[in-house]
């Protein structure tokens, strides 16, 4: 039964190591990192700044590549796949949420929720119903013609949250959603993190904030490129919550 | 298709820069198009004029390429009166031509002058429409008369008759006795010319020799002995030189020499409207690297979310074609316009949809060419650097 504990694995990273040539000097970011995550749990990353945890949720995002070591990402080896297909697993698997949101400035609200439906070739009437319905999501439907610029921090992430579920991922991946927001707004974000995981989806979150751990079921504790410890959480936090 | 709603969205967002961009395939365009159109019509003009000249006559003609350097042979009466002594040419005629400024009243107009000696105007089938020919009074006096094009009066003249009246061509005062016509012709230079008598054209601009010869045969029959007896005349006078500067032509010869060089001048015209193209299209390659460079982050962001090196590549590629569109369009509505008031202005134009087709493929190729690899970079970069940039 090793194929089924495999694919309960949604993520399945081993020796993952990565490093950055500065001039000549070669920095060693991650230096061999272990780590499993399972199909529908909610993991936090903790750890000093500086320390790897955006290097290490790019490679799990499939944005970069790693020097060496091994990353089955729901059962498929990454390194084995091609640029187009990696943007395609991009595209389809992974919901990606930034600290700095990274919508595009010049398009509304709408278009750049629909970009991910876009680049997946789905049609234009079938595109709007899932646009609205992602919006609705995150309560943004009211501000569909806004440009990103006329919106809050928080409402900006819920539009950035939006365009990460648009598509459907299985796995939703998200470096500091709230290092940019106060409390309440970072409350507001966590509840729609928390709920995409009640309904089945695979969240990692990464964190300086001790506060937003509580959510996770478990923590993961990432120092000098390799995770230090781990801590598992029995969390109920989302039903207290309500 | 949503692409190139998307590109157009995207550089309408910069109009003034769109606008300074395109400036170079608007001009490179509108050129492109109305040299197209000037040149063809030329063409076609030249042609027309030679086949209603009939078959029976020969041109002597300066070779192309010896029109503007100084040639060795000058023409005179005596060749004149060579060519008239064969027994073949029922008539021969010999002219000068210098452009000018004709004006009366305010208006001025840039004309060719021929200063002529015999009967150009039947030789040349050219048909009276008012007064009378240049006669041979005309012919041997300086007096200052001048028959002038049809088009010419009208654009002279207006409604008004123009007999009787002094014109002024160069500064000198002459009196118009006819006005000429040639209709067969969808276009003719003769129909905006002036013709004066030789001696007077020589007593006011001082070229004392004759550029061309026009003979007419007597019959068909005789066309190739009387082109040879031509160039015997013609060459005992003044030896190799003459078989250098000159070309001896039947109508032949004549359409196939006006094919030639009208192909060699629509080819540098080609030529000149190319370069500022490719200038454009360098302007365009510009101003997509610096697209590129500002919008590093948005590149990140796309493939981030799912988009391939080659949706990038797409995406900028149209933005370029897109660029180069807009400019191929504003340029072809300048020159159709142009081209329009060049026909109104009586200059024989010819365009058709292949032009207009040649004039928006080639600045959208242009466009391709010189969006690829300010796109390609676009595309190659490496996506968590792209949304690291600042
Ligand atoms: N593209 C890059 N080129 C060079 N060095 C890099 C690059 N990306 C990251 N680094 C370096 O790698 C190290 C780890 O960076 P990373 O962003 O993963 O840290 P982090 O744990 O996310 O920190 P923070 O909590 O501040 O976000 C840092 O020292 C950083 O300077
Ligand atoms: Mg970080």
């Amino acid at each position: 039964m090793k194929g089924a504990t495999e694919t309960a694995k949604i993520i399945l990273v081993s020796s993952l190591r990565k490093s950055y040539l500065i001039g000549s000097e070669k920095l060693e970011v991650l230096k061999g990192v272990d780590f499993e995550v399972r199909r529908g749990e909610f993991v936090c990353i903790m750890g000093p700044s500086g320390s790897g945890k955006s290097t290490l949720m790019h490679l799990l995002g499939c944005l970069d590549s790693p020097d060496s070591g091994s990353y089955i990402l729901d059962g498929v080896e990454v390194s084995t796949l091609s640029d187009s297909q990696l943007a395609r697993v991009r595209n389809q698997k992974i919901g990606f949420v930034f600290q700095a949101f990274f919508l595009i400035p010049w398009a509304t609200v709408y278009e750049n929720v629909e970009l991910p439906l876009i680049y997946a070739g789905i049609p234009f009437y079938r595109r709007r119903k899932k646009v609205l319905a992602a919006l609705e999501y995150v309560d943004m439907q009211h501000r569909i013609w806004h440009k990103p610029s006329q919106l809050s921090g928080g409402e900006r992430q819920r539009v950035a949250i939006a365009r990460a579920i648009v598509n459907d991922p299985t796995l939703i991946l998200a470096d500091e959603p709230t290092g940019n927001l106060d409390t309440k707004r970072s409350q507001m974000v966590m509840n729609l993190f928390k709920r995409l995981n009640k309904q089945g989806k695979t969240v990692v979150i990464v964190t300086h904030d001790p506060e937003i751990t509580t959510w996770a079921e478990r923590v993961v504790y990432v120092r000098d490129g390799v995770i230090e410890k781990e801590e598992v959480l029995k969390n109920d936090s989302f039903g207290s919550s309500f | 298709m949503t692409a190139l709603v998307q590109a157009f969205k995207s550089i309408m967002a910069n109009k003034v820069r769109t606008f300074l961009t395109s400036l170079g395939i608007i001009i490179g365009t509108f050129s492109l198009f109305v040299l197209l159109a000037v040149g063809e019509g030329a063409g076609e003009a030249m042609q027309d004029t030679i086949r209603s000249l009939g078959s029976n006559i020969i041109m002597i003609l300066p070779a192309p390429g010896m029109r503007f350097r100084a040639r060795k042979v000058r023409f005179d009466e005596e060749d004149f009166l060579a060519l008239k002594a064969l027994d073949e040419a029922k008539q021969v005629v010999g002219y000068a031509e210098k452009t000018a400024i004709v004006g009366v009243g305010g208006r001025k107009f840039a004309s060719r002058v021929k200063g002529i000696y015999g009967d150009y105007f039947r030789a040349m089938n050219l048909k009276l429409i008012k007064g009378r020919y240049l006669d041979y009074f005309d012919y041997n006096s300086t007096d200052r008369v001048v028959v002038i094009g049809s088009l010419l009066a009208r654009r002279l003249f207006k409604e008004e008759d123009p007999i009787g009246k002094l014109i002024d061509i160069d500064g000198v005062k002459f009196e118009v006795v006819g006005v000429v016509d040639r209709e067969s012709a969808t276009f003719s230079l003769d129909n905006s010319s002036c013709f004066v008598g030789f001696k007077t054209f020589v007593a006011v601009w001082k070229i004392p020799f004759f550029n061309v010869f026009v003979l007419i045969a007597r019959n068909e029959a005789d066309v190739d002995a009387l082109q040879n007896e031509a160039i015997r005349a013609l060459y005992s006078r003044w030896g190799e030189d003459f078989i250098v500067e000159y070309d001896v032509l039947n109508q032949q010869e004549l359409l196939s020499t006006m094919e030639k060089i009208g192909d060699i001048f629509k080819f540098f015209l080609g030529v000149v409207a190319s370069i500022s193209l490719i200038v454009g299209g360098i302007g365009i390659m510009n101003i997509m690297l610096v697209s590129v460079a500002e919008r590093t982050r948005e590149i990140g962001i796309r493939r981030a979310i799912g988009a391939t090196k080659f949706n990038i590549l797409v995406m900028f590629i149209l933005e370029a074609v897109a660029l180069s569109l807009v400019g191929a369009v504003v340029g072809l509505i300048l020159g159709w316009w142009a081209v329009k008031f060049v026909d109104k202005l009586g200059y024989a134009v010819s365009y058709n949809w292949g032009q207009v087709i040649v004039a928006t493929l080639f600045p959208v190729v242009v466009g391709v060419v010189f969006g690829f690899f300010p796109a390609w970079r676009a595309a190659c970069l490496n996506v968590v650097e792209a949304l690291r940039y600042e």
